[in-house]
């Protein structure tokens, strides 16, 4: 995902709380919420989980800002985790193609949130349930064309 | 590998969510749930309409008497000098393929009720017409020589359903964490709506099922599929019937192939297939079965494609092993990790991947088309339609035929 300095979320962009330390990144989100951008999810040589990594050009700010998209627009499960999706003919959130992004709820007050690009295809499957009353959503506010939506539908994404 | 696709591709316009190509019909499903059938001919007309004999011609080879194109005939006419050439040449040379608009001919609406939910798979076989939805799985009837005529909907399944199967006389559904639920078949054509539901849950979780030859595979969370042994009697086939001699009246219990499947891999790195990849170790990033194409399974391993055949014959072990035909698949430039969802198509596989769909051929891979699509259909169960691909499209409705020379 991209965002232009225009688009009306510009000014609720994401604030980075300083250096990278601890593994990873730490931002404010535009909810205010404490995320953290991990380094295990931004290049193959820092995972032992090669599937799951951001686009090299999707910044950590972006990944930040995808989490905000998420968090604004409540797109979550009920197990509040939230999900993310790239509007259609914007860019792979991960390397392997993958469309939608998840982001785990924090399990203590005050730990950051953090997320990576997920796919439900066979050979990357996550096995978090994609909500189909999101795929819904997406698709009803023009994020997604109906071939994406039946795609997600079907686990094929 | 320099193989060529020659293509034809008849779009026809609409909104439409799911497709089969059934008998004499092409059967519609539009967005909000309603059947509507479109008489093969009432297309055929346009094509002779173009004034262009050759179009109808290789629309009769490549999708509606694709029978043909699989028989002995052909295949032996095809053997003489010339004759591969001159059916070729009807083709642009520069892609390979006709693109025909299909805007003349107007799907029928039937007045049966509306899918619930939205179609996530359907099944139609030997007139009896399945379609999963994302609220349950449900039955209707077409019947061929009264296409129009209304029949009842009736829902059989209350669970959310992925994927249906149907064959040898037996309907499988996949539910996700409710299970892989099976059913022979209602064989009533009287009062088939009132027959209770006899579904039963053949496994605790699925999230798609396919048939390799008489027996299941089911897909689930995990590297490799569960195989389902099918148990069978069999029957006299009547003539006018699509059901096979056998029919499928129960599975055993699923078992694991994963030992089978790898081990199959392994093998084949010390057998040998020209591979350079098979030299590295199989712990390291470990292969996972994308789909099959019946008893073909195309495996993910190492960044690269593999097939593995599976055989059973009766009463004894199953088998896996290297396909021989598919030895050059691994230096196909096609990211596993890419494929969204795998179809069997003929001996080979259709790939669909986040943005094109891909026929993975024996002699190389060839790209059917350039954006993603909604669903893609193939019939390898099918007579007369093996080798044609219904895709659903954003604006429409595609069928495609193809030769490989």
């Amino acid at each position: 995902m991209t965002v232009s300095d225009d688009s009306p979320s510009a000014a609720r962009r994401c604030r980075q709380l300083g250096p990278p330390r601890d593994g990873g990144v730490l931002f404010e989100s535009c909810g205010n919420s404490p995320y953290k951008s991990l380094d295990v999810h931004r290049s193959q040589s820092g995972t032992k989980q090669p599937k799951s990594i951001w686009n090299s050009e999707l910044s950590r700010a972006d990944e930040c800002h995808t989490f905000c998209e998420a968090e604004l627009n409540e797109w979550s499960d009920e197990n509040g985790n939230c999900w993310a999706v790239a509007k259609d003919g914007e860019m792979d959130f991960g390397t392997h193609e993958e469309r939608v992004a998840f982001f785990w709820e924090p399990q203590n007050d005050g730990d950051p949130w953090h997320g990576f690009p997920v796919a439900g295809r066979r050979g990357l499957a996550f096995r978090q349930k994609l909500p189909d009353a999101l795929i819904e959503r997406w698709y009803e506010s023009g994020l997604i064309s109906f071939s994406r939506k039946m795609q997600m539908l079907k686990g094929r994404w | 590998m320099c193989a060529k696709l020659y293509m034809m591709r008849l779009d026809l316009p609409g909104l439409w969510s799911d497709g089969w190509l059934y008998k004499e019909h092409l059967i519609l499903w539009s967005r909000d749930g309603h059947m509507y059938i479109l008489p093969v001919d009432h297309i055929t007309r346009q094509l002779r309409g173009l004034e262009r004999p050759p179009h109808e011609v290789l629309a009769d080879f490549l999708i509606f008497r694709n029978d043909w194109k699989a028989s002995e005939q052909f295949e032996r006419l095809f053997s003489l000098q010339g004759i591969e050439e001159s059916f070729t040449a009807n083709f642009p040379k520069a892609t390979g393929e006709i693109v025909i608009p299909i805007d003349e001919a107007t799907p029928i609406p039937i007045g049966s009720d509306r899918i619930p939910g939205e179609i996530l798979d359907s099944a139609i076989y030997d007139n009896r017409v399945y379609v999963g939805s994302t609220h349950g799985l449900f039955e209707t009837r077409f019947d061929p020589d009264s296409p129009i005529a209304r029949n009842p909907l009736i829902d059989r399944m209350p669970q959310r359903v992925s994927a249906v199967t149907a064959g040898f006389s037996a309907i499988n559904g996949s539910a996700g964490e409710s299970g892989l639920w099976f059913s022979r078949m209602n064989r009533d054509d009287e009062t088939w709506w009132d027959a209770r539901s006899n579904f039963k849950r053949v496994a605790d979780y699925s999230r798609g099922n396919s048939f390799a030859d008489v027996n299941l595979l089911n897909y689930t969370d995990e590297a490799f599929p569960g195989f389902l042994r099918s148990e069978t009697v069999k029957e006299r086939p009547q003539d006018a019937s699509v059901r096979e001699s056998r029919q499928i009246t129960g599975y055993r219990q699923q078992a694991d192939i994963g030992t089978l499947m790898t081990s199959a891999l392994t093998s084949s790195r010390t057998t040998g297939h020209g591979d350079p990849d098979f030299s590295l170790g199989i712990d390291d990033e470990g292969p996972e079965v994308l789909g099959n194409s019946g008893k073909r399974l195309l495996v993910a391993w190492k960044d690269s494609l593999r097939v593995i055949d599976l055989s059973l014959h009766r009463d004894r072990d199953l088998a896996a092993k290297a396909d021989k035909s598919y030895q050059g698949i691994a230096a196909l430039e096609i990211d596993p990790y890419a494929i969204l969802d795998t179809h069997a198509f003929g001996k080979s596989f259709l790939v669909e991947l986040s943005r094109e769909v891909q026929l993975i051929h024996p002699h190389g891979s060839f790209t059917l088309i350039s954006e993603p699509v909604a669903r893609i259909r193939t019939f390898a169960r099918s007579r007369r339609y093996r080798e044609v691909v219904l895709l659903v499209r954003e604006t429409g409705v595609s069928l495609l035929g193809m030769y490989v020379a």
